[in-house]
């Protein structure tokens, strides 16, 4: 398929500035507007398209799913993705019974899954080929930093957490990437974050870029995590990776942070598989950082790029 | 290093007496691709009844704790008493918050528990981590560890 064409039939203007450029950046070359249940049907019955976005919630009488109803009668075989501001069990149940190919509640970033979907059902003729987007890598940097292993990939969950002030995190592993649950700066919220497999090159390089191979050394106002979320998830991301986990989930409570999975257990002297569950205290994540960096300076002795800024003292 | 993870296929066995909730999970199962084989049952005793008679055992469990007749610890309790069924993995489907019912799952031998929220991407992402994780333990042949076992 050449670039899909793609209707949106927003809630408002606001919501269709963020879907266009969403989908605009993954891509798509052509983005048209209708507004409510009766413009939709007047614009399928004049031009075409390859997708609609529908939202549930619509200007004038008729919802999305009503307005779903009429679509199909013109369009059956039309995908459509309906986003909804609201997060009910009620309206993906109706959606899904309605038959929209996905249903993505509004949380933060919802207009990239959307343009995610699209760009799938772009490709979806030539599956099993999987698109890269271009990358801009650093120079001199380390290959061993720019890998997406779990020290890398959570470094730079940790970052975006640090940098956009989130706390009383939980991550979740999930196909593909990692969902996290956190509550933002000055907020009683929680709000949903994704982080997607093919970001983590370009987010990875970014990090590299502006702090090389360095170590926090600035105090951070959590007593558990003294220097943040981005060496904190560094150095558990390590240990990750000596015990080849798998599946993994961290999750921040009061003054506890619980890391769990599947990896490699020494029990005795025996290394087997199994699940894996860490707790660390805010002493132990003290002793897990120095750890974690001593062991990262003895595998790469080289000179850090970036702003590296010594061994982890603890504050 | 870990990349990509690449999914063991699960037999699961969904024991779920809420429709909307079996669409939602069976649903969200789908979308994670792979080849997932879901069995669904309505109710605790259909549960006992098809893990009595078949066969092929279930690689997981999900188990709804509030069920008309017998409820999710029933179950739970049986499978756990019974040595043919005692290793099978369950996780419990809970929709209430209380941790009451989250310690007594884990008493009686459960291996996790999701929450049931109100948010559909919630869900989806718990159970999404949830066969991971037990994709990954299957593909390394690990048997969950049940407090019958420790007795």
């Amino acid at each position: 398929m050449s670039s899909p064409v793609v209707l949106v039939v927003p809630e408002n203007g606001r919501q269709f500035g963020l879907l266009s450029k969403a989908l605009r950046g993954a891509g798509v070359g052509e983005v048209h507007q209708a507004e409510g249940a009766a413009d939709t049907i007047r614009w399928l019955g004049l031009y075409h398209c390859d997708a609609c976005i529908l939202s549930y919630e619509l200007p004038g009488k008729r919802n999305g799913i009503e307005t779903l109803f009429d679509i199909r009668n013109h369009r059956p075989d039309l995908p459509v993705i309906m986003v909804s501001r609201s997060n009910s069990e009620k309206v993906a149940v109706e959606a899904f019974h309605a038959g929209v190919l996905d249903y993505v509640p509004a949380s933060r970033g919802y207009e990239h899954a959307v343009a995610g979907l699209i760009k799938q059902i772009e490709a979806a003729p030539a599956a099993g080929q999987d698109v890269v987007p271009a990358q801009i890598v650093p120079p001199n940097v380390d290959e061993h930093l720019l890998r997406p292993t779990y020290q890398n990939r959570l470094r730079v969950i940790g970052r975006n957490l640090d940098l956009y002030g989130y706390r009383r995190v939980n991550i979740l592993e999930v196909d593909g990437g990692f969902i996290v649950r956190a509550s933002p700066q000055n907020s009683r919220g929680v709000e949903t974050l994704e982080f997607v497999g093919k970001q983590f090159a370009q987010l990875i390089a970014n990090a590299t870029q502006s702090r090389g191979d360095g170590e926090r050394a600035f105090s951070h106002p959590t007593g558990l995590l003294p220097t943040g979320y981005e060496d904190f998830l560094r150095a558990v991301g390590y240990l990750l990776d000596q015990h080849a986990a798998e599946a993994i989930t961290v999750s921040e409570l009061e003054e506890l942070a619980v890391v769990g999975g599947v990896g490699r257990v020494d029990e005795t002297g025996v290394s087997r598989y199994g699940p894996i569950q860490w707790l660390f205290r805010s002493d132990d994540v003290a002793v897990l950082l120095d750890r974690a960096y001593k062991q990262r300076r003895e595998a790469a002795p080289r000179q850090p790029v970036g702003g590296g800024k010594g061994l982890f003292r603890r504050l | 290093m870990s990349m990509a993870i690449s999914q063991t296929s699960l037999r699961v066995l969904l024991v779920e007496d809420n429709p909307d909730h079996v669409l939602l999970i069976r649903r969200a199962i789908r979308d994670l691709g792979g080849e997932h084989n879901v069995d669904t049952v309505n109710d605790g005793e259909h549960a006992i009844t098809h893990l009595e008679t078949t066969d092929l055992f279930p690689d997981l469990i999900l188990l709804d704790i509030n069920m008309p007749g017998y409820s999710g610890f029933d179950v739970l309790a049986w499978l756990r008493d019974s040595p043919r069924h005692k290793h099978i993995p369950v996780v419990m489907l809970t929709s209430s918050e209380a941790g009451s019912d989250v310690a007594r799952a884990y008493e009686l031998g459960a291996s996790g528990y999701i929450p049931k929220p109100s948010h559909y991407q919630d869900l989806r992402a718990l159970l999404n981590n949830t066969m991971l994780y037990w994709s990954a333990m299957r593909r390394h042949n690990v048997v969950p560890v049940t407090e019958a076992d420790n007795e």
